[in-house]
C-alpha cells in the first residue's frame, strides 16, 4: 500500500470551488456598485452643469465652487439616477452574457480558433487537455489555439462542464510534452476549483472597461474638436457671470475625470485583492495532477526568459494567462500574477513531496537533467 | 409536556437531516469511485486496440526487433484474454513494460519516427499510457477521499450502518515501478 499522498497534494478543490463561486458573486457586486457610483457622478456632473449654464447670472455669482461639488451629495438629481440605473444596468446584462456565452466571447476577444486534431502539435494539446482531464476527473475542456509566437495559455468558462483551454502556437512549439504538461494542469488546476468562472466574469468586464475608456476618450476627442458643447458657450456670453460659470464648469469636469482616473483603479483593487493567491493554488494543482513539478518548473523558466510573452496590448485576457503579459502601458500598474522566481521556488519545495507521491503513479518521468531540489520533505 | 415532544422530534429531524446528506455524500463518493474505475478500462481497452495498428505500421522497418514486437503483441493478447481482475492487472502491467521498450526502440529508428502515421500511432498510445496512470491516479485520488470521508467524524458514524466500507487503492507492483525508473537511462543512450 503506497503512503497517502502528501498534504500539499490534497489541495482542498471543494473549499476553492465555495470560495470561487462566493468571489464571483462579489466582485460582480462590488465592480456593479463601482459601475452606478460612475454613472451616478456622470448624471450628476451633467444635471449640474445645465443648472449652471442655465441659471441667472446674479444666482450664479452667490455659488462657490464648494456648493456646486456638495450638490453630489445633495438629494438625488433624477440624471443622476438614471445615469447610475443605465451603467448598472448595462453591467448586468453584461455580466450574464458573460454568465452563458464569456467562454467564446473571450475567445473572440483573444482571436482564438479551435485545435486541429490533425496537425499533429495541436493533436497533442487536445491529448494533454484529456489527459489532464482525466488525472482531474472533469470533462476535458475545449481545446482552442491562438496564432502568435508568445508563449502564453488560459482557462476560461462558466463550468468545467463548459470551460474552454487556450494555448498559443509560440508555447505549443516551445515547450517540450512534460511542460505543456505543467502548463496544462495549472490551467486544469484553474478549471477543476472554479477559477475560470471568477476570472471569465473579471475578464469579460475588464474587456467592457477598456471599451468604455476607448468610447470615453473618442467623446472627449470629439467634443474637443468641435470647442466643447455649444450651448454651454452660447449662454454664458451675456453679464459678468461667466468667468465664475467656467471655474464652476472646471471644477465638476475635473471631479468627473479623478472619478473617472480612481475607478478603473478601484476595480483593479477589488480583482486583485482575490487573485494572486490563486495562481500559487494553480500551480499546486498541476503538481498534484502531474505528480511531477518539473515540467511546470521548466516551462516557467521558459516563459520567464521568453521576450515575447504578450497575448496582445491591452487584452483582457491578461488576467487569465499562465504568465503575467509583459505589456507596462496598462497593466503593469497592478500586477495579478505572482513573481514567476516566487512560483517556481514553491514548486520546488514540492520537488521533494513529488518523489514521495510518485509511488502512486506510474505517470511522473524523472527529470533528465539531475535530482530535483529536495524540500523541506525532501 | 408538549415542549418536550417538539424537542424530541425537532432531535430526530436533525438527526435525520444529517444521516441524508452524509449518506448522499457517501454515495456520490462511491459512485465517484466506480467511475474513475471505468475511465481505467476505457483506457485500457484503447491501448488493446490501437497496439495492432502500431505493430503492423513497424513491423517492415524493425525485422531486427521481432523479438521486442513479439513480446508486445504476445503481452496485449493476455491482457484481452484476461478474466479476473488480478490476472488482467498482471498482464496489463507486463504489457506496460512491453511497450516502454518497443518506444524505445522505435526511437532509435529516426526514419520511422518521421514517417507520419508513425508519428501519430506513437502519439495516440503515449496519450493512452499516459491517461491509463492518470485514470489510475484520478481512481486512488478518489479512492482516499471515500476512504477519508467513510473513516473521519462523522461519516464513521452512519457509514458501517449503511454498507460503506474503505475502498482498495490501484498500487503499482515493484518489478513495474523499477521499470518506471528505468526509463531515463533508455533514453539517455
Amino acid at each position: 500500500m503506497p503512503a497517502p499522498a502528501s498534504d500539499l497534494y490534497n489541495t482542498d478543490f471543494e473549499r476553492a470551488i465555495a470560495r470561487n463561486k462566493r468571489n464571483t458573486i462579489l466582485l460582480f457586486a462590488a465592480l456593479l456598485a463601482i459601475g452606478a457610483v460612475v454613472g451616478y457622478v456622470l448624471g450628476w456632473g451633467y444635471a449640474i452643469l445645465d443648472v449652471i449654464w442655465s441659471m441667472p447670472d446674479a444666482a450664479v455669482r452667490r455659488l462657490s465652487v464648494g456648493m456646486v461639488l456638495l450638490d453630489l451629495f445633495g438629494p438625488p438629481r433624477p440624471q443622476a439616477v438614471a445615469g447610475a440605473a443605465l451603467v448598472a444596468g448595462s453591467g448586468l446584462i453584461w455580466g450574464l452574457l458573460t454568465l452563458f456565452a464569456g467562454a467564446r466571447l473571450l475567445a473572440a476577444f483573444a482571436g482564438a480558433r479551435p485545435a486541429n486534431g490533425n496537425d499533429p502539435v495541436e493533436r497533442q494539446l487536445i491529448d494533454v487537455i484529456e489527459e489532464m482531464a482525466i488525472a482531474a476527473g472533469v470533462p476535458p475542456p475545449k481545446a482552442m489555439v491562438i496564432e502568435t509566437p508568445a508563449l502564453n495559455a488560459f482557462a476560461s468558462g462558466f463550468s468545467p462542464e463548459r470551460a474552454t483551454i487556450t494555448a498559443t502556437t509560440g508555447i505549443l512549439a516551445a515547450c517540450t510534452r512534460e511542460e505543456l504538461q505543467g502548463v496544462i494542469g495549472h490551467e486544469m488546476g484553474h478549471v477543476a476549483d472554479y477559477d475560470v468562472r471568477y476570472t471569465t466574469v473579471v475578464a469579460a468586464m475588464a474587456g467592457v472597461v477598456v471599451l468604455l475608456a476607448h468610447l470615453l476618450a473618442d467623446i472627449a476627442r470629439w467634443s474637443v474638436g468641435w470647442g466643447g458643447p455649444g450651448r454651454f458657450r452660447m449662454r454664458g456670453r451675456s453679464g459678468g457671470a461667466g468667468g465664475v460659470r467656467l471655474v464652476l464648469t472646471l471644477a465638476v469636469v475635473a471631479l468627473l475625470v479623478v472619478m473617472l482616473i480612481v475607478a478603473p483603479l478601484a476595480a483593479r483593487l477589488v480583482q486583485m485583492a482575490i487573485s494572486r493567491q490563486r495562481e500559487y493554488l494553480a500551480d499546486a494543482s498541476s503538481a498534484k495532477l502531474t505528480r511531477n513539478p518539473t515540467g511546470l518548473i521548466h516551462a516557467l523558466e521558459r516563459l520567464a526568459r521568453s521576450e515575447t510573452a504578450i497575448v496582445r496590448k491591452d487584452s483582457p485576457v491578461a488576467a487569465l494567462c499562465i504568465a503575467e503579459p509583459k505589456d507596462r502601458s496598462l497593466s503593469g500598474l497592478f500586477t495579478t500574477h505572482p513573481p514567476i522566481d516566487e512560483r517556481i521556488a514553491r514548486l520546488r519545495n514540492l520537488g521533494g513531496v513529488a518523489a514521495a507521491a510518485e509511488s502512486t503513479s506510474a505517470a511522473a518521468e524523472v527529470p533528465a537533467e539531475g535530482p530535483p531540489r529536495h524540500g523541506p520533505w525532501g | 409536556m408538549s415542549e418536550n415532544l417538539y424537542i424530541v422530534l425537532g432531535v430526530i429531524a436533525v438527526v435525520a437531516i444529517v444521516a441524508i446528506i452524509i449518506y448522499n455524500g457517501l454515495v456520490a463518493g462511491r459512485q465517484q469511485v466506480r467511475n474513475a474505475w471505468s475511465q481505467i478500462d476505457i483506457q485500457l481497452k484503447r491501448r488493446h486496440d490501437l497496439i495492432p495498428n502500431l505493430v503492423n505500421s513497424v513491423r517492415d522497418a524493425m525485422q531486427v526487433e521481432k523479438a521486442q514486437l513479439t513480446a508486445v503483441v504476445e503481452a496485449r493478447n493476455q491482457a484481452v484474454a484476461a478474466r479476473t481482475p488480478q490476472a488482467s492487472m498482471q498482464a496489463e502491467n507486463v504489457l506496460s513494460g512491453a511497450l516502454r521498450n518497443l518506444f524505445a526502440l522505435v526511437e532509435s529508428y529516426p526514419q520511422l519516427r518521421s514517417q507520419e502515421n508513425v508519428a501519430g500511432l506513437m502519439e495516440e498510445l503515449t496519450t493512452t499510457e499516459n491517461k491509463i496512470s492518470f485514470a489510475r491516479q484520478h481512481y486512488n485520488d478518489a479512492v482516499q477521499a471515500q476512504n477519508i470521508r467513510v473513516a473521519s467524524f462523522p461519516g464513521v458514524l452512519f457509514a458501517r450502518a449503511f454498507g460503506f466500507s474503505s475502498e482498495t487503492m490501484f498500487t503499482v507492483p515493484e518489478a513495474e515501478r523499477a521499470s518506471v525508473d528505468a526509463v531515463p537511462d533508455v533514453r539517455l543512450n
